[in-house]
């Protein structure tokens, strides 16, 4: 018998810890912190990754006693995590430290070459270019924390409506509507940078 | 702007939120969490919502008999009923009983 039969399932860790051992919520943060830090990091800033991830975690545990055992443990984590980066930026726009980066010609220009381009493979690349992310971080930058949330669930991570609205707790009418309005917001963004 | 370019610059802003993810995170962190965690202390289980219903209802419910008889008797006196049956003739025929209230029917 190899040791993997006495591994305990995340249920049977969670009572451990409603038992009152502390202790043993550190190997759920072992078994979920890549999921955690996947979400945090495509949410948040570099800088404020790790901060949200404790926060993150703190919250998971202080979410505990509500866990049903019921459904996926994965999921459950990965809803408060989305959670805490929307409260990440809710806060940050109420104290107004959202880092407002500005464009350049040069990002003009470099849309447009987007734009012009015709290869399928030289977008991908494109992506992964400073300019997609200072454009990606400046139009991001310029709609409210619930628009920028669920444009980053919705457009960019390609969730449904119904996956977007049970990570948030919204309704699936109120993620529909957002959605719509924060996609008009943005395209309404980059035709501005675009010359015709 | 055209739908192929929308397209395209999506593809392209997709990209670049998904290669976020790439970047790297010390393990620090962990240590600050763990440490955050034991300062809390054990968890105390939350009541569910059916305990927590359990417990109020039967201590709400004279409550509630005594509010009902209360409501009962205000809405008597105030001759509820006829009000609403009033409303119900204005917007059956508004104009009949615009004439009544003038006096002129």
């Amino acid at each position: 018998m190899g040791k993997e039969s006495f591994k305990p399932t995340d249920a049977e860790i969670v009572s451990q810890v409603l038992d009152g051992s502390v202790n043993a919520f550190e190997s759920l943060i072992i078994r979920h912190k890549d999921l955690v830090l996947k979400i945090i990091k495509k949410h948040v800033p570099y800088d404020d990754v790790e901060e949200t991830t404790q926060d993150a975690f703190v919250r998971i545990y202080q979410s505990l006693p509500t866990y049903k055992g019921k459904g996926d443990f994965k999921q459950w984590v990965s809803s408060i995590t989305v959670r805490t980066c929307y409260d990440y930026w809710r806060k940050a726009y109420r104290s107004r430290e959202v880092p407002m980066s500005s464009l350049t010609q040069e990002h003009q220009r470099w849309l447009e070459e987007v734009i012009s381009d015709e290869s399928e493979h030289s977008l991908e690349e494109k992506g992964s270019q400073k300019e997609a992310r200072e454009l990606l971080d400046w139009a991001l930058g310029k709609l409210s924390a619930e628009d920028r949330t669920v444009l980053e669930l919705v457009y960019l991570e390609g969730l449904s409506g119904k996956e977007a609205a049970d990570a948030l707790g919204w309704s699936v009418a109120n993620v529909k509507v957002r959605s719509f309005r924060s996609r008009r917001k943005l395209k309404k963004l980059l035709a501005g940078l675009i010359r015709e | 702007m055209k739908k192929e370019d929308h397209f395209k610059i999506r593809r392209v802003l997709a990209a670049a939120y998904r290669e976020k993810e790439n970047a790297v995170v010390g393990e620090l962190w962990q240590n600050r969490v763990m440490s955050h965690i034991r300062s809390l202390g054990p968890l105390s289980p939350a009541a569910s919502y059916l305990e927590f219903f359990e417990r109020f209802l039967w201590r709400l419910a004279p409550i509630a008999g005594a509010l009902i008889l209360i409501l009962a008797a205000i809405f008597m006196q105030i001759n509820f009923i006829s009000e609403y049956e009033m409303a119900r003739i204005l917007f059956d025929d508004p104009v009949d009983f615009s004439l009544f209230q003038q006096g002129n029917f």
